[in-house]
């Protein structure tokens, strides 16, 4: 009987992905998308591009799942696929000039919206004012503290996985946090009191 | 005035550095000379010393609070060693202010970690089929590729 790739958890996962198993290669993206798509959410991705962005980043992990030494690792290596992309795109953008249509009438769009997957409606008007609050806070911080609450709060990550998703040490990552959480509580004052 | 052969106008744009320990010896001891003779500028020097300590003091006392602010948020993450996990809580207990800073620290947790899984509960993206595809087509693209390499 051929086994199936759902029961197993994700270690077993990126050691049967990286012997060739594609069944096992395509559980772990399709567990994996809303995590690369969140996480590109929060560190503000324009809607427009966040789902060509996901499966880029997605494609790049099938690629080369196998290059991965230590499935351990796996979580801190997805998430430093997922901030070069997502940074490589941004630089790649402020490089190339902007085209204006001149037909169009419709403003350059600076708030964020994206489709409301929520289906109970009562729920999403008391939540959508709280997370509007919170993803212009997330966008307000410097980009090395938005990553690393981002993957600590969002993720789940340990320091430790934070540290080698981002090229840094433990001691830089607990400074971050602990900054990127002053700036949050100033800017979410009204919704922590 | 020129005394111990710097002028009051050199004095000026030396008394930062001279506070901040940034000159050398000789220079040090130049201006160290200045004032020792020029109470105008001694008077100048007073006044900015003691801002900069204030400042200097003020900053420090901040760093004391963000370092054990950073103790705290790492104990709320489940990040610090035994012993310090044991210091922290022995603090907490005699510490209301900490207790407070800390309960903070784990509201905002709460929220941040409710708001993020109630706003993709229902996000169903179906991407995986896409992206094993593009990889088939790859791995053809490059095998055919190969094949050119080679011949």
């Amino acid at each position: 009987m051929k086994y199936n790739a759902k029961n197993n958890n994700l270690d077993e996962l990126i050691e049967l992905a990286r012997s060739g198993d594609t069944d096992a290669l395509e559980e772990i993206i399709r567990r994996q998308q809303k995590t690369v798509f969140t996480t590109l959410y929060y560190l503000n991705a324009k809607p427009d591009e966040i789902m060509d962005l996901t499966q880029e980043i997605l494609f790049k992990v099938a690629k080369n799942i196998k290059k991965l030494k230590n499935p351990r690792t796996f979580k801190s290596w997805l998430n430093q696929i997922i901030i070069n992309q997502f940074y490589d795109t941004l630089r790649k953008k402020k490089k190339s000039v902007k085209k204006v249509c001149l037909d169009s009438q419709e403003s350059e769009k600076t708030n964020f919206e994206i489709p409301d997957f929520a289906s109970n409606p009562y729920q999403k008007v008391v939540d959508k004012e709280l997370e509007f609050a919170i993803k212009n806070s997330i966008y307000k911080l410097p980009d090395p503290f938005k990553a690393a609450i981002i993957m600590r709060e969002l993720q789940g990550l340990s320091y430790e996985e934070i540290a080698n998703a981002t090229n840094s040490n433990i001691g830089t990552v607990k400074s971050r946090i602990a900054r990127a959480r002053l700036k949050l509580q100033e800017y979410l004052k009204p919704y922590l009191s | 005035m020129l005394k111990g052969n710097l002028t009051c106008e050199n004095i000026s744009r030396l008394i930062l550095p001279y506070i901040d320990d940034k000159l050398t010896l000789e220079q040090r001891n130049k201006v160290a000379l200045h004032l020792r003779n020029c109470p105008f500028c001694m008077e100048k020097y007073r006044i900015i010393k003691s801002l900069f300590d204030k400042i200097k003091q003020r900053n420090i006392q901040r760093a004391k609070k963000f370092q054990q602010y950073k103790l705290l948020s790492a104990y709320c993450d489940n990040e610090v060693n035994e012993n310090t996990r044991h210091n922290i809580e022995a603090s907490l207990a005699l510490s209301c202010e900490l207790t407070q800073r800390a309960i903070k620290i784990d509201m905002l947790k709460k929220i941040l970690n409710n708001t993020f899984e109630s706003r993709f509960q229902n996000l169903e993206l179906n991407l995986e089929k896409k992206v094993m595809e593009r990889l088939k087509k790859d791995n053809i693209f490059y095998k055919i590729m190969n094949i050119f390499i080679k011949n």
